[in-house]
């Protein structure tokens, strides 16, 4: 079944309010005996939670945003905000990094956006899953072109990380942070992270693709298939949660304002902010390389973007590797 | 099996156009791969014969060394496969065109996908999977 089968009756239901099975029924043209049995794959497919009440009808259990980019759109004209050259709504797609990335080699601009309402194949590092349900959350890929080689992109990641969580803390979320390079804790819970994928020639151009995955309410059920603490925005938040498709304009214009800065000075510049960011500053950490484990004391990042450990008096920088607080062990 | 008869192997591996062998002996297996830099040996396995063995493969790759070389350009982590478990990108002997992704190196939650700049046949892995790899070390060979 595609997601546009789902997607008639999710639109109905999205105010969050009893709708009628007939009404449901009408909508995507099925029999009134149908429409439980396309609820439940509706359920079962897309993780979304649907309550049925006799006499009443059926609901969702919380209303639910869908996103559109008209609405992303007047959002930005509202608030004079920058918008991508071309915006994107997918339904459902494995990954949007992945849409993203084959639409680059077809030559789509710079700073092109694409959002999912729907990831079935959400990818972490390293072929982790990112837990990707309906309509909750927001998943973003923006292309990022330039002339230099993929080695030219180092700092990439560290910079967009530190845009999303400034997005987030200017919309509320005061104790948002960054762990080292680009993981949004909350309270030592994780709200978002992020995955550059970059392909290229050597000596360039390359294209990067910038891909987020922001938590802003996770289903009970979605939720629970987390491996981590983990946190959304609404927890957050709560009354104070901009609209989904408000918050879409703000990251969209925020990234193509890093992407600017970012193709003129590089890092330079997000040392500050790290400063203000880093969750871990002059904390004792362990960083995971493959088997083998390193202590040391965080003390920033070099101009890199490179992870500055201070270990028996001098520093050394670590490009990569999963840290973790040595108190947390 | 015995360290001698693992360098005749390779040695006889090198002297033909065959890409790996795989030798069963009682309750002992060991497979060479050619170019992989790697002898696995599979079942026991005495750690004096297993760096005996890296060495024997290290001169090989020593040999040879001509041939287009594919470097990293960056420090990182190099990984053969887009996900854990995940079927290799090239293997030696496959044939590749300019553009086709050879392998992925990971640093800092990029993940840079090394592109080909050369059409030919992969003739040599210069990395193990998972291994840190520096700026401008070589990772492939393509004739």
């Amino acid at each position: 079944m595609t997601l546009e089968h789902h997607r008639e009756i999710l639109e109905i239901l999205a105010d969050g309010e009893f709708h009628s099975g007939e009404e449901l029924a009408a909508a995507a043209g099925i029999s009134r005996t149908a429409v439980w049995k396309r609820l439940r794959r509706t359920i079962d497919e897309l993780g979304v939670d649907i309550e049925a009440l006799r006499g009443k009808g059926y609901r969702l259990s919380h209303a639910l945003e869908m996103l559109d980019a008209r609405r992303i759109a007047d959002h930005s004209r509202q608030q004079g905000l920058a918008t991508a050259p071309r915006l994107e709504i997918l339904s459902v797609i494995d990954s949007s990094n992945r849409w993203m990335m084959d639409e680059a080699l077809r030559g789509t601009p710079s700073g092109s956006v694409c959002l999912a309402e729907y990831q079935t194949a959400g990818k972490g590092r390293r072929g982790r899953r990112w837990i990707s349900p309906f309509g909750g959350n927001l998943y973003l890929s923006m292309l990022y072109r330039t002339a230099a080689g993929p080695g030219a992109l180092g700092g990439l990641s560290i910079a967009a990380g530190l845009t999303v969580a400034k997005v987030l803390r200017d919309a509320g979320a005061r104790e948002v942070g960054v762990k080292w390079p680009n993981d949004l804790l909350w309270r030592q819970r994780k709200l978002a992270g992020l995955l550059v994928e970059v392909a290229g020639e050597q000596g360039g151009p390359s294209r990067a693709v910038i891909g987020l995955g922001l938590n802003l309410r996770m289903s009970g059920g979605e939720g629970a298939r987390i491996d981590q603490p983990w946190v959304d925005l609404e927890e957050i938040l709560g009354d104070a949660m901009p609209p989904r498709n408000l918050l879409a304009a703000r990251l969209i214009a925020a990234l193509r304002g890093m992407a600017a800065g970012f193709a003129r000075h590089g890092l330079a510049g997000w040392r500050d902010a790290w400063r203000d960011f880093d969750l871990y500053r002059d904390r004792e950490v362990v960083i995971l390389l493959g088997e083998k484990r390193e202590r040391g004391i965080c003390r920033g990042i070099d101009e890199q973007g490179a992870l500055l450990l201070e270990q028996g008096g001098g520093l050394t920088p670590f490009h990569g590797g999963e840290v973790s607080l040595r108190s947390a062990e | 099996m015995d360290i001698h008869k693992i360098k005749k192997l390779i040695e006889l591996l090198e002297a033909s156009d065959v890409t790996e062998i795989e030798i069963h002996e009682n309750d002992e297996s060991v497979r060479i791969s050619r170019g992989m830099a790697a002898v696995h040996q599979v079942m026991p396995q005495p750690a004096a014969q297993a760096s005996a063995a890296g060495q024997a493969a290290d001169e090989s790759v020593a040999e040879e060394i001509s041939g287009h070389q594919i470097k990293s350009p960056m420090v990182g982590t190099f990984y053969r496969a887009p996900s854990p478990g995940a079927k290799a990108f090239v293997d030696v002997g496959d044939k590749v065109s300019v553009g086709d992704t050879l392998c992925i190196i990971e640093a800092m939650k990029i993940l840079n996908q090394i592109e080909t700049d050369k059409t030919g046949t992969v003739k040599k892995v210069l990395v193990d999977n998972a291994q840190p790899v520096e700026y401008n070390q070589p990772l492939f060979i393509i004739e």
